[in-house]
Order: C-alpha cells, then structure tokens, then sequence
C-alpha cells in the first residue's frame, strides 16, 4: 500500500509528515502571541472563522524561536479535534511510495529524536519522519 | 448490523428518557389508559426490535412485560403496586442493559427469571380479574399526543458544528465586502441587496445556533422518577412539580447542569423536607412540596429549586463550621448573616445530621458552586427557616456567545467575560487609593480593600511605555463568591458579544485562559479566566480576610430597605439609586461620546444608546456612567461621581409628582432623593410600539367624538384603538372592545371585556358594564385593569 507523504523544511532539514494526518497549507500573514504560554507556541493565526494555534517546529530542534515572516507556511493539521499550524521554513513536495519507515538510529541530537519517529527513504534520500501528535503536546507523551 | 444496533440503543434510551415520568404517573394512576398505552408501546416495541437483532434477553424480558400490560388492558388483571414495581423493575432492566450495550461491552451473562418470575407471582395472588375504567376520551388524548410529537432526525454533532463554521466564514466575509461598500461610494440599489444579504446570513446563524438548542426538559423528564425512587428509600411523600420545561438550553450546558441539579434535588428531599409525621406536628400538609421551574431572563437561565421543607438551620451549620474547623469562631463571628449561610459551600461541610446513602457526607454542595460557576453561573440560596429553601440556578444562555469586555494590555487585546465585572475605573479617580502594604499592591476604592494586580505582570508582558499623564483603568473583578479583585490594564476598548470557542490543550493548560475568540477585525483574541488570574496572582489565601472585612455586621439587617448607590448628579446635589438596578459604574473616555440628535449617546457593544443626565459633552476628556439594567434592556446615566453604598432606611417618603425623583430617604438626619428606575427605563425607551400594544375595539357610528375625544384617551391608557363601524368587531383580537352610544347593538360574539359607554347619565339599564361617557375615572380604571389583566395571561 501507497502513502502520501509531505515534504517540508524546519530548521533548515529537509522532513517527512504523513499526509493522512494534515488537513491543507496556509500562509500565515500574522499571529498574535500567547502571554505566558510554552516557548514552542509561536501565538494564535486565523483562518478563515477558526482561530487555530500556530507551533513554533523550529523551536523544538534548535531551541531558539522562530520570527514569523509574513507568508510563511503553516501545516494545518487537525489533532484530537483541535486544529493546529506547524510552522515550517517552507514546503516542498508530495511523495509518494510504498516504503516502509526504518527505526530512527539511536544517536540522534535531543531535540531531533523528540519529534521524528521513524526514518524514510525515498528515491535515494533519507527523510526523519516527523510526529505531529509529540510537537501539539509534548506533556502528553512526557507523561505516559 | 451495527448501524441497527445503534439505531435500537439511541431509540430505547431516549423512550426510556421521556417515559419515566409516564411511569411514575402511571403508578399513581393505575387506570389511566392512555399512560398504560404508551408504556405498552415502549415494551412492544423493544420485543419486536430484539426478535429481529437477536437479542434473546431483551426479548425475554419485554416479551414477560408485554403480556402482563395485556392482560391489565384487556381488564383480566389490576394494575396493582406490585406489580407496577415488577414492570418498573423490568424497564430499569433494560436500561441497564442498553449502557451496558452501549459501552461496547458484550452483555453479562445472567437471568431475568426472577424479574419474570415477579410478575407471575403477582399473577397468582391476584385477586380476580377487575373492572379497569376505560375513558375514550383519554384514547383520542393519546392518539393526538403521538400526532404531536415532532418529526425529528438525529443529525451528528460534527456536522452541525461544520455548518456554524460555514455561516461564520460568511459572516466575515460579508463584513469584508460591507467595508469595501463603505469605501467606494455605491448606489443605494447595491447597499439594499447587502442589506437583505445580512439579514439571511443572520437568520441563518441564528438558525443554526438553535439546532444546538435543546429543551430542558431533557433533564425535568426523568426527576419524577429520581424523586419517586428516593421518597420510596426515604419513607418521605413528595408532590413534584415542574414548569418551564420548554426553556431552550446549549446542549452542553444541559449536561453540566444535570448533574448540579440532580444533587439540589437529592439534598431537598433528605435534608430538606421532614418525614410525614413531622410535617403534621409542624402543621404541613403530609406530603411536601418540591417545585422546579426554568425561565429565560434576558441571556440567563434561572433555574428554581424551592421546597417547603425546615430549611438550612445557620446555627447548627456555623456550629458545625467550628466543628470541622473549616472556620474560627472569631472569623464566623465577624461574618454577616448572608455569608453564614454560604457556609453551606464550604468544603467537607454538611449539616445532615446522619450520613445516608443519598446525601450528607460532605461532599456535595461546594462541588455543585463550582461546576455551577465553571460554565459562568452562580447559585443563590433563599433561605425560611422552618419554612423551605429556594435554591435558583442562573446560567447564561449558550457556552458560546458570551458578552465581553475587551482590554488592552501590555499593546496586545484581551477579552474579559463581562459577568465577572463589577466596575470600572481610572486610577486617577479620587475615590481610587492604591497602596503596597507588606509588598503586596492594595487597592482601596470606597473603602472596600482589594488586592490589585496589573494585567501585564500576570501575563509576563512588558507594560507599554507611555506618557506618565496618561491614566490606566481599573477593572474590579468578582472571580467567585468570595474573591475579588482589582485588575489594571492600559485601557478598556469595548464592550461586544464574542464567539468563544475551547483553545488548543497546551493553551488551556495553565488555566490563565478560557477560550479563543475572533472578533471582527479577524485578529484572534485570548479570552482571559478570571478565576484563574487570581490563581496566577495568588489571591486565594488572601480571599478570607477579605469576606470577613466586607461581612455588613449583624445589626445590618435592621435598616434594611437594600443596599443604594450614592452618588452626585453633574448638578452637584447628591441622589440615591436602588444598588439592584445599577449593573456596573464605568468611566468611559469622551471620544466614545458624541452629540447627536439632540441626545448624548455612547458607542457601546457595536450600537448608539443615549445617554441619560448629558445635554453636552463632557469637557474633562472623560465621564461616569451607570449602567442601569432592568435584566434585558440598558439605560446609561451619567453622574459626575459615586460617593458611596449605604443602606436605605425601610421607608422611603413617596415623592408627590411622578418623575425622576421616586422619593425621598432619610439618612443621618440628611434628605437625599432617591431616584425611580421605573420612570428613567420608561423615559428612555419609551412606551410599547403601537403595534405591541394591546388592540381597543371602538364600536358604533364613527362619529368625532369617538374619532377625536374617545379613540385619545385609549391611546394614552396603553392601547391601539381599532374602528370598527356599527357591526364589525368580531373579527378584530381586541382585548377589550367599547361600544359607544346607547344607540349601537351589541355584536354577537365580541372576545375580550366589553364596555359600553351611554349618553347621558341617567339612561336606565345599569349594570357595571354601562359607564357615562365622561365618567372619566371609571373608564380609564376598567381600561387600566383590562391591560393589567391582558398582559398577566
């Protein structure tokens, strides 16, 4: 069986996020912070009516949060009924193959081993498949 | 298959739902046919459903009901107590059954034999079969009561959700294309078509908001059977009634009250209302009297719980407070009369005198405040003792729309849900005091002390810099009950309507917010949780001095005729205002004001009101308003300062001209006038529209004096007159119709009150419908009772 993967950019890596998991992609103009919330909230952006919560990808690999400029893609994705924007540094394909991911090796730095959950290659190229669940509420998997 | 499946357990639970209270009446009334018809539906139905789904025990057990139902229709046996309890049994059965199922869990093994085996017993002791009286009038009663029931779907949530997503996607995009036309000049053709254009969009959402809605009768149906189980455990007779149970209600809101109210009922019934024997020795009728009622008032839901049972005794709960040590006798003792019986909310508290299994071991009523107050509710408690206890439930209208106050702080814009304001003000206002005492910032306003926190230090945002001379506001808050505080912030913007929706899990966590909202400007807005900022502020273990201070002493309950807002006309006389009418004092910023049409009005929640006591702008940049509530409609009245609360004295001198000044009190030898709200909501909004007011059929020759002195003095008394020649009349919904001259007939068949007016004053034929036409006392009080009497039907 196929599956569709998107290919997109954080912290200037090239990533894997399964399709099935996103809703679409938007350009964010603006976001408006969120006062005294966790560092990898990069704030709130509309879209359409819906108010959806924009995260900071960036942060979680480099620690450092990211500036948004306007235009920048987001990942729409819709997480235990809430959606979310993954801010991404920019968006670059739709793949598809039938290849099973690989167990991520065990010596990756802190912060990447934290959202990628597998590896995939795909036409010679290695991705880190990324886990969308980890970086909406990283407490959750802390906890269990 | 599993589509049936759940097809038949959504269908069993919601009959089983609007059953119960046909059961517990069926019980009372075992030949009442038509109940009986409708519970042997219920059975039917079951058994025909699990014979085609192969559900051999659900079979079992509707098939047993059935035929005994049968045989008690056909009149072979008498519905007797047992064995209502055995049918009742088996129903409760098959409740359970139906959770068990819809769980997922496959259904426990186990026979109903017993159940069964009950209602053949009751077979054998029955005695022989007896007559059951059968009405026919009750069987076209029923027949018309399953005409009736509406025809419905059920339709998932999701997608309801999804549409109301639509309809705001639409609604923001009109309001882009509206700011479009707003620029370009356009013809006035185009501003129609967007003008019928918003009003379906509005519709529509209005529309879509209410497939959300739901009866409350979905929680009132299954009470008579809750209290019918209970008063059976208890030994207690209980006549339950209920009304209201058409008020719409979110269809979340119905879930978190049920539970709530579930707990005020059980409390009532064990606590509250004493045993049969006691209620005699006491002079009570022997069964008591529980009576729950829902209306709407303005976007609030009361909901009333009122018994006529002892009552909360204050000083065996004080006592008990000592006891359990939930308060020091010199705090209780510093506590005003109100606040002893809030007591009963204080945790681990409990005043049943033995803990049963229904209610009384403490954990009750502190939980029902707080899920009451989580949805942005309150909970009242009127207290008699030895006479009852009437609990009222206030809930807003939907969990959705919530008014709010939007506030800026740190450049950013917050909202504030407007329930939980009491006041706003600037802190340059004399009556204003803010002061660090033992490094905590204390504000003091009229006297009363609360802890003041800015809204920036909360959110860990840099405060703006500004100009010094500019002067930030104070927004005094009521988190709960029992805590209060004043929150600074750069400035207050706007009062609006917001659409609340829950935000992301990682934003609620921290508890410092409730909700996203996106107002017009399509900048998503924090909706910011009052009770949770003075959690942030770690304002909690400060609230208990605080009640202490603010307790109105025990000989306060003496003079009581209210509470009053004291405060100076622009003028420069003093005046008092009853406290009830005043929802909140607000210093509003000039430029919010302007001069138009003769009045004063103020930019306020998206629209214009006029305000009362301004014929200019202010010149001091900014003025106080009171904004005065009547619970659905607001009138704005501007003071130059508030002075104080104090008590009104119980009597107050009735002023001799109607007008703004509705009496006068004595207070410290000193006369203030007091003003009548009454007078200032009718002078600024005005009488009813003709068209609301009830009709006057004037019949006879249409003649001057009926056209130009009669069809006046109607108008003045609160009517629409109507003409309606010699004969006409019956075909007008008049509330009250007068027929004028001697001379004229009496129609046929006229609804309403008749007044017949004669020339002269000595015409025979008197009765006291016939008044001489200038007998002007006498037709102005029959008019005035007339609409009195239209308008409390």
């Amino acid at each position: 069986m196929k599956e569709l993967y998107l290919i997109a950019v954080i912290a200037g890596e090239k990533v894997a996020i399964p399709a099935e998991q996103i809703d679409s992609v938007v350009k964010v103009r603006e976001s408006v912070p969120v006062p005294s919330a966790a560092p990898f909230i990069a704030g709130l952006f509309a879209l359409r009516s819906r108010v959806l919560t924009l995260i900071d990808c960036q942060f979680f690999v480099s620690g450092e949060p990211a500036e948004l400029t306007p235009g920048q893609p987001a990942i729409v994705v819709n997480i235990g009924g809430c959606h979310y924007g993954l801010l991404v540094d920019a968006v670059i394909d739709v793949v598809q193959t039938g290849i099973v991911p690989t167990p991520l090796p065990g010596q990756l730095p802190a912060g990447w081993s934290d959202i990628g959950r597998a590896l995939l290659d795909i036409d010679g190229a290695t991705y880190l498949l990324i886990d969308p669940d980890y970086m909406v509420n990283p407490a959750l998997r802390r906890a269990a | 298959m599993d589509d049936l499946i759940q097809e038949f357990i959504a269908e069993t639970r919601e009959t089983l739902d609007a059953l119960a209270s046909e059961l517990v009446l069926w019980e009372q009334n075992p030949h009442d046919t038509a109940l009986l018809d409708n519970i042997f539906r219920f059975v039917h139905t079951v058994k025909g459903s699990c014979g085609f789904l192969n559900l051999p025990r659900f079979e079992r057990l509707s098939h047993a009901a059935e035929d005994v139902l049968a045989q008690v229709r056909d009149g072979k046996r008498e519905a007797s107590a047992a064995l209502v309890d055995a049918v009742l049994g088996i129903i409760d059965r098959i409740g359970e059954l139906i959770v068990v199922m819809e769980s997922g869990e496959p259904l426990p093994d186990g026979s109903d034999a017993d159940l069964i085996a009950a209602l053949d017993r009751r077979a054998n002791t029955a005695g022989p079969a007896a007559h059951v009286a059968t009405n026919p009038a009750n069987d076209t009663g029923s027949a018309a009561r399953r005409q009736a029931a509406i025809r419905s779907i059920r339709v998932p949530l999701d997608l309801i959700d999804h549409l109301m997503n639509g309809v705001s996607d639409m609604v923001l995009a009109r309001n882009e294309v509206a700011r479009c036309l707003r620029d370009d000049q356009n013809g006035p053709v185009l501003e129609n078509a967007f003008d019928r254009l918003s009003s379906c969009i509005a519709d529509m959402r209005d529309a879509i908001g209410q497939t959300r809605m739901q009866r409350i009768e979905r929680i009132f149906s299954p009470l008579p059977r809750l209290v019918r189980d209970l008063c059976a455990d208890l030994g207690k007779q209980v006549d339950l009634r209920t009304s209201g149970s058409d008020v719409e209600l979110d269809r979340e809101m119905i879930e978190m009250i049920r539970d709530p109210l579930t707990h005020i009922i059980r409390n009532a019934i064990d606590h509250g209302l004493e045993s049969p024997v006691a209620r005699s020795l006491a002079g009570k009728p022997s069964a008591g009297r529980l009576s729950i009622s829902a209306r709407q008032s303005g976007n609030q839901i009361l909901i009333e719980i009122a018994d006529d049972g002892r009552g909360i005794d204050v000083d065996k709960l004080v006592a008990r407070a000592q006891a359990a040590k939930v308060r020091t006798a010199s705090e209780i003792h510093a506590l005003s009369e109100r606040a002893r019986l809030e007591l009963i909310f204080a945790p681990g508290l409990s005043t049943a005198d033995q803990v049963t299994a229904i209610s009384g071991r403490g954990v009750g009523m502190d939980v029902v405040r707080s899920n009451i107050e989580r949805i942005g509710g309150s909970i009242d408690l009127e207290n008699h003792p030895g006479k009852g206890l009437r609990v009222i439930l206030r809930v807003p209208l939907t969990l959705t729309i919530i008014p709010c106050l939007t506030v800026r702080a740190g450049g950013q814009e917050f909202a504030m849900p407007r329930s939980a304001i009491r006041e706003i003000l600037f802190d340059n206002n004399d009556q204003v005091r803010i002061q660090q005492v033992g490094g905590r910032d204390l504000a003091y306003i009229r006297g009363e002390c609360l802890p003041h926190v800015a809204l920036e230090t909360l959110l860990g945002l840099e405060p703006t810099a500004e100009p010094a001379a500019r002067h930030r506001t104070i927004i005094t808050v009521n988190a709960s009950s029992e805590l209060r505080y004043a929150l600074a912030v750069e400035a207050v913007i706007d009062h609006e309507e917001l659409v609340v929706r829950p935000g992301a899990p990682v934003i609620m966590a921290d508890g410092l917010y409730a909700g996203t909202t996106l107002p017009d400007n399509g900048r998503p807005m924090l909706l910011l949780d009052p009770l949770g900022l003075a959690n942030r502020a770690q304002l909690n273990e400060f609230a208990r001095v605080e009640e202490a201070m603010q307790g109105d002493g025990p000989d306060a309950a003496e003079i009581d005729g209210g509470s009053a807002l004291m405060f100076r006309e622009a003028a420069g006389m003093l005046r008092l205002i009853t406290l009830t009418a005043v929802e909140r004092v607000e210093d509003v910023e000039a430029v919010r004001l302007a001069l138009a049409g003769g009045q004063v009005r103020l930019s306020i929640d998206g629209e214009s009101r006029p305000v009362f006591g301004l014929d200019q702008l202010p010149q001091s940049g900014h003025a106080k308003l009171l904004h005065l509530s009547d619970g659905t409609r607001h009138v704005l009245y501007a003071v130059d300062d508030v002075i104080d609360i104090v008590r009104l004295p119980a009597k107050v001198e009735p002023a001799s001209q109607p007008g703004l000044v509705g009496g006068i009190a004595l207070l410290d030898d000193e006369q203030i006038e007091v003003i009548d709200p009454h007078w200032v909501f009718s002078h600024m909004i005005g009488p009813a529209p003709s068209a609301e007011r009830p009709a006057c059929c004037l019949i006879g020759t249409d003649d001057p004096w009926t056209r130009n002195i009669l069809a006046p003095l109607v108008s003045a008394a609160g009517y629409r007159p109507v003409f309606a020649g010699t004969h006409g009349g019956q075909d007008i919904d008049a509330a009250i119709s007068i027929i004028v001259g001697d001379a004229a007939d009496t129609p046929p068949s006229l609804r309403g009150e008749i007044i017949r007016l004669r020339d002269t004053l000595s015409s025979g034929g008197q009765d006291a419908d016939t008044i001489y036409r200038y007998d002007r006392a006498a037709l102005l009080g029959r008019l005035i009772n007339g609409r009195t009497g239209a308008s409390g039907t």
